[in-house]
């Protein structure tokens, strides 16, 4: 196991454990009135869970101390039984969660959705309605049981962090499935004697769950992918983290990313299920699949390139921990020339260099995508904090950074749509 | 001294980040600035004092109870952007700025009202108009309504300016104060005077002397 995996995997589960405490804090006035000892037994069992990691110190340490070269399979042998334990634990006390008030889908979710799945193409689907689930619970859920709504889930854990919220888009991905007439051309054409044959393990859900991964990557874009990554992450071996680094993606155009993050994706989902042997999807299925999907979500509705290369720029501006909802037209290197080369003028006038300070909004797609890059990238830093703090001071510290980064992008989502209304009419 | 808007807009693009004011987003700069500031917009989100279910606020309590009376005490409304938050006559509400500002260290800040909304009875802060050099965050508005209509308040709408003054470089710039309680906020918050160190004196007085 790749010691970058195996860091990426240890974040998520402290990020899990400081959410919990976070939403505790959140309902903690409610809780404290109607059911006091439940409100203690709650935290009493996050501080045991996080005490329970920290047990593992000195293992968790040897992470660090010899960089990511080389394997972690001796310390993920001693790791893997206490990761397991301790996910279980808490989804299982997730549950409760669930019913507890005021816990509820924050309406920058409703904005993000909004985002992905624009009206014209959304407009025979019906209404999207989220709902908090308990954490693992997040994707039973059967997304078209009522009529005109497509039901999507979210786990409770995830209800702040507008990271957590780009699995979204698989309740309009099981509509397309069922209705979408190309969809089923192409299904039926992937099951195909030939191919079928070249794939053994290639069944009909398989097919449906690479056609669901496909159309929320157009969607949505890389955070998709780091997203499902998260997910699996409890569940699968390192398969997905061959294609983790940031720095392998930069270089790669959008039809790339999406076609070798399917790849990936295929073969963790084949490995999960124990498969022998993996095959590697077929170049020209995967060219297939795409061309179909493409013309299924139009340019327009999909992530594309343009949005990557803002999402990367904004990066910075969430390590410098500042709004990033809008950027300027022109960068402010070229404001100040303007400004410095006409200033002694007789006829100068601030308005020149102040238009060109004017803003324009950012998609809670690439606010989502700039935050999983940066979680990327931040992720071990935060975890060499927890592990070089006494405790609760290291997870307080943790805890204080997620606290104010999930504010900072739910703030930049709504304020991106504020600016987009005032921008209406001029 | 007071920057004028070629000052502010000089520090808006300084190439040295320690320099720099930020203010974002800057929607139409051009309707934003006036000749010693710069017009910022409300926020969506605002808090409400609840009368119904809180006698009042014991100071003397334990924080974290003090903190949940504060919780039980404010109700947080959130609108959405085409929707206006109703302030009635006499009414005291809490929200905040859309934008995101940071002031430099060398620079101290005042947010003001705009007169086209004195006018109609909007007045924007009680007391707390002053913003600390290396402030950064959403600046909280303390909003009341002085006059006797009901005033419909709509998210981005231009209700305040900010102005900045030159000071010298201060090493105490507010996130590094001591006992801080809005640092870096930027949704609306509500009072924390319960973490002001004098409470937890008057406690351990009362304790120690049996003053009650």
């Amino acid at each position: 196991m790749q010691k970058t995996f195996l860091k990426f995997i240890i974040f998520e589960l402290v990020e899990r454990i400081v959410r919990f405490r976070l939403l505790l804090s959140e309902c903690d006035d409610s809780l404290q009135k109607s059911a006091p000892v439940l409100n203690q037994s709650l935290r009493a069992e996050v501080h045991a869970l996080e005490e329970r990691l920290l047990s593992q110190k000195a293992l968790l340490n040897k992470l660090f101390s010899e960089g990511n070269a080389g394997s972690g399979k001796q310390t993920a042998i001693g790791l893997e039984p206490l990761i397991a334990e301790i996910h279980a634990h808490l989804s299982q006390i997730s549950r409760v969660l669930v019913h507890l008030k005021p816990l509820e889908v924050e309406p920058e979710t409703l904005l993000f959705l909004k985002d992905i799945l624009a009206p014209d193409l959304v407009k025979d689907a019906g209404e999207q309605s989220v709902f908090l689930a308990p954490e693992g619970e997040q994707n039973t859920l059967e997304h078209h049981l009522l009529p005109n709504v497509l039901l999507d889930t979210l786990s409770v854990l995830q209800k702040n962090n507008p990271l957590g919220w780009a699995g979204l888009a698989r309740g309009f991905g099981c509509y397309l499935l069922a209705n979408a007439s190309s969809l089923e051309a192409l299904k039926l054409d992937l099951l195909k004697s030939e191919k079928k044959k070249a794939l053994a393990g290639l069944t009909q859900p398989l097919i449906d769950n690479l056609l669901l991964h496909a159309i929320s990557l157009r969607l949505i874009g890389p955070a998709y992918y780091f997203h499902s990554l998260s997910e699996a992450v409890f569940n699968l071996d390192d398969a997905f983290l061959s294609f983790i680094e940031p720095a392998l993606f930069y270089g790669l155009n959008h039809q790339n990313f999406t076609h070798k993050s399917l790849v990936i994706m295929h073969e963790a989902c084949e490995r999960s299920k124990n498969l022998p042997d993996v095959d590697s999807l077929p170049e020209d299925m995967l060219a297939q699949i795409y061309r179909v999907i493409e013309k299924l979500i139009p340019t327009k509705a999909a992530f594309q390139e343009k949005h990557m290369e803002r999402a990367i720029q904004l990066q910075e501006r969430l390590s410098q921990g500042v709004m990033l909802s809008s950027s300027p037209v022109y960068p402010v290197g070229e404001v100040a020339d303007v400004l410095e080369s006409t200033r002694e003028l007789d006829d100068f006038s601030i308005y020149g260099p102040l238009s060109m300070l004017t803003e324009y909004p950012h998609t809670p797609r690439e606010i989502v995508n700039a935050g999983w890059l940066h979680k990327i990238e931040r992720g071990p830093v935060w975890l060499y904090t927890i592990l070089n703090e006494s405790h609760p001071e290291g997870f307080s510290k943790v805890s204080d950074l997620l606290g104010y980064q999930d504010h900072l992008l739910r703030k930049s989502i709504e304020v991106s749509e504020v600016h987009r209304v005032l921008l209406c009419g001029g | 001294m007071i920057l004028n808007e070629a000052q502010i807009l000089e520090r808006l693009v300084d190439p040295d980040p320690e320099r720099r004011i930020i203010i974002t987003p800057l929607l139409k700069p051009e309707e934003q600035f006036g000749p010693t500031s710069v017009d910022l917009r409300l926020g969506t989100d605002f808090q409400v004092m609840r009368r119904t279910n809180i006698t009042h606020l014991d100071l003397l309590k334990e924080p974290e109870e003090l903190s949940r009376d504060v919780q039980r005490h404010m109700e947080r409304v959130k609108v959405k952007p085409t929707e206006p938050f109703i302030l009635h006559p006499g009414e005291f509400a809490l929200a905040s700025t859309l934008e995101f500002v940071k002031v430099p260290l060398d620079l101290a800040a005042r947010l003001e009202g705009r007169s086209t909304w004195g006018r109609l009875g909007l007045q924007i802060h009680a007391t707390a108009g002053f913003v600390d050099p290396g402030f950064r965050g959403a600046l909280t508005f303390e909003l009341s309504n002085v006059s006797n209509i009901p005033l419909p308040l709509y998210p981005g709408v231009r209700i305040s300016q900010i102005c900045f003054f030159l000071s010298s470089t201060t090493h105490l710039p507010y996130g590094k104060k001591r006992f801080t309680k809005y640092s870096g906020k930027t949704t609306t918050a509500s009072s924390a005077f319960f973490k002001d160190p004098e409470y937890a004196r008057i406690r351990e007085a009362l304790k120690q002397h049996s003053y009650r």
